[in-house]
């Protein structure tokens, strides 16, 4: 990590000297925005400051929120001549977002005010507080297998600038829907930050694929909270692929509110240099007779690091879950490493979760394998190491970003 | 490298060999010799050495040969890696294939190709060669569709894992076939069928090293000649009468054994 020091800070120090930057700042801007800021802030010294020390897999480092230039945004007034174009009256930011629906779009988009005092995460309350996009959309009830499509495309983040987009979607009952988040990217090749507050309701038999993919360039850094809540018998396909970038952090909580809902989720990370990238997932098994899926798939070379800190949590009731989770991880560089931490919250008799993990190496026999029939040493790893990530990319439906998850694995 | 044998596919001579992760010599000063066109089988007690015997002719990293000489088509190949030997023409069935999720069956079988090919000075295989081979091969085992759609191995039965290894050399063509245990897991129907396979890549130019357990695949693939291996050493040689008296009456009467 090139981040700048995160341990070693004196915490008092840094709470005083960030309290009174964002008191400056909130005085002087978006006085509409200040009881939500006040809360997050507050909620932040209550909780403590994160370090890289003590929340590594729940925060990552937070040296971008404190040490860098990323931070400027949030703790110091925007200067002049970069004037805040955002404003909650207006939550649509056509510039910043496209949607796409089959058909007459029109009637499909419904547009609200987003809605922030549900969120608990300080962090995020704070991202959202200072979100630059807004974008609420209502996919109805369609009545039949029509499909709607949202694409969000982020604007580039301007250089040792934040930009945070916020997305809500709400998806009717039995309606069928395809959220793509596009790429996010930098001006060239900038100290930057992307953040994605994407909030979804799944109304009861509601289905929707989430998918993502983010090559992010070298000095990006990338940060994401995604929470999901399904309703009866909804499903919830996620498919991404990440390249990681300077830091991304990425968090995704689904709530399996209603019987029989179900997820799935399809993850592949492939890291290079030394990009560093932590997911820090909870699913939370509320009503019986849900399940879910999770399969990670992390290729790592060089000196990149990446983690997946997984909570499954079954509520006293909810029985009948089944629960997987599986974290792959090939170890390519010399010094990459991997870290895995799951976890099962299980209040429930009759359930059936399942965890598991393995980190390495290419694994010997099946090198030995490909050699035995004539290939190179170089050709039998590349088409492992394809065949390890092409399961994932296979499970993205068709479309731009299942094009950009399959770019990821180069020579 | 010097000739060892012109005449002889494949010749080993006083091989010893270790494990590489403890030094354990597996093999104790094995001799064996296999002319071109000839089907040699090995049969022996579990753990006498066979199927170890397979990897250390195929390259096997684990394994290091401590001692002994091992000639294929005329060349000397102990100190080459599994890619050349297996460019050389050397092929391995292996007695549990491994699964690659991902790596579809028919891409993997033109990138082998296609690398024996490159060896060879040859041009990749054209679309329309590469499909008559595999459809021939196909249609030889008994193959259907899926094969071609699936990924390598994955969610094979043990079965279809095995008609698989006797598919890829039949569209590979190797000098010499080394088999281990290709009759190992099958049924009555399915062992015809890869027999068949078998007998099919035989010919003048090549050679076949069939490792079992039972007589019955003897039945349908002939052998030119058996060896019984124990405790990594040939110690009885014979024709195909050998087999019958070992399915009669096990090894306890060979000395040796």
């Amino acid at each position: 990590m090139a981040n700048g020091p995160a341990l070693g800070w004196n915490c008092r120090a840094v709470d005083a000297r960030l309290r009174e930057a964002f008191e400056a700042f909130d005085a002087a801007a978006d006085p509409e925005w200040s009881p939500v800021r006040q809360a997050a802030f507050g909620r932040l010294r209550e909780l403590g400051i994160p370090t890289a020390r003590h929340e590594a897999f729940t925060y990552a480092n937070p040296a971008p929120w404190f040490g860098s230039a990323g931070a400027e945004p949030f703790f110091a007034p925007a200067p002049p001549s970069a004037p805040r174009d955002r404003s909650p009256a207006l939550p649509v930011c056509p510039n910043a977002l496209c949607m796409r629906f089959p058909g007459d779009g029109e009637n499909l988009l419904e547009e609200e005010v987003l809605r922030a005092e549900a969120l608990t995460d300080p962090l995020e309350l704070l991202a959202l507080s200072f979100a630059d996009d807004f974008l609420h959309v209502t996919v109805p009830s369609a009545g039949d297998e029509a499909l709607a499509r949202i694409v969000v495309a982020p604007l580039p983040a301007p250089e040792g600038r934040r930009r945070t987009t916020a997305v809500r979607v709400k998806i009717a009952p039995s309606a069928r829907a395809e959220l793509d988040v596009l790429p996010a990217a930098a001006d060239g090749d900038s100290d930057s930050w992307r953040h994605l507050s994407l909030f979804v309701e799944l109304g009861a038999g509601a289905r929707l694929d989430l998918v993502r993919a983010q090559p992010a360039p070298r000095d990006l850094v990338v940060t994401s909270s995604v929470a999901v809540r399904q309703a009866e018998g909804s499903v919830l396909r996620v498919r991404e692929a990440d390249g990681g970038g300077r830091l991304a952090r990425e968090h995704l909580e689904i709530h399996l509110d209603g019987p029989g809902a179900r997820c799935d989720l399809r993850s592949l990370a492939v890291l290079r240099g030394e990009s560093e990238l932590h997911r820090h997932v909870e699913v939370f098994h509320h009503a019986p007779a849900c399940s879910s899926d999770q399969l990670y798939r992390q290729i790592l070379f060089d000196s990149s690091f990446a983690s997946v800190d997984g909570t499954v949590r079954v509520d006293r009731g909810a029985d009948g879950t089944e629960s997987n989770q599986l974290v792959r991880s090939l170890l390519l560089g010399e010094n990459c490493a991997a870290a895995g931490k799951p976890q099962l919250l299980i209040h429930a008799d009759d359930v059936q979760c399942d965890h598991g993990a393995t980190h390495g190496p290419i694994e010997e026999s099946e090198l030995f394998y490909l050699l035995s029939r004539g290939l190179s040493p170089d050709e039998a790893r590349l088409a492992l190491i394809r065949g390890f990530a092409q399961e994932m990319v296979d499970a993205f439906p068709e479309g731009e970003l299942k094009t950009v998850a399959g770019t990821q694995v180069r020579p | 490298m010097s000739a060892q044998n012109s005449g002889a596919m494949l010749k080993i001579d006083d091989l010893h060999a270790t494990l590489v992760s403890d030094g354990t010599e597996i093999l104790k000063g094995l001799s064996l010799e296999i002319g071109r066109g000839e089907v040699h089988a090995i049969m022996g007690p579990n753990g006498s050495g066979k199927s170890t015997l397979s990897k250390v002719l195929a390259g096997h990293p684990a394994y290091a040969v401590s001692g002994g000489t091992i000639g294929f088509d005329g060349r000397r190949i102990e100190e080459l890696g599994p890619t050349e030997r297996a460019r050389a023409g050397l092929f391995l069935s292996f007695q549990d294939p491994i699964e690659v999720p991902g790596l579809g069956n028919l891409d993997f079988l033109r990138l082998a190709l296609d690398s024996r090919r490159e060896a060879e000075g040859r041009s990749p295989v054209s679309d329309a060669e590469f499909a008559e081979l595999v459809d021939g091969a196909m249609s030889l085992l008994k193959m259907d569709d899926r094969y071609r759609t699936r990924d390598l191995n994955s969610g094979f039965s043990g079965g279809e894992k095995k008609r698989n290894e006797i598919f890829q050399m039949a569209v590979l063509k190797p000098k010499l076939a080394i088999l281990d245990e290709p009759d190992s897991g099958l049924d009555i129907d399915a062992l015809r069928v890869v027999a068949e396979g078998i007998n099919s890549v035989r010919s003048p130019e090549r050679s076949i090293l069939l490792i079992t357990h039972y007589q019955r695949l003897l039945s349908e693939v002939k052998p030119d000649a058996i060896h019984v291996l124990a405790h990594g050493r040939i110690v009885k040689s014979g024709g195909p009468e050998l087999a019958l008296e070992l399915e009669r009456s096990g090894y306890d009467w060979i000395e040796g054994a």
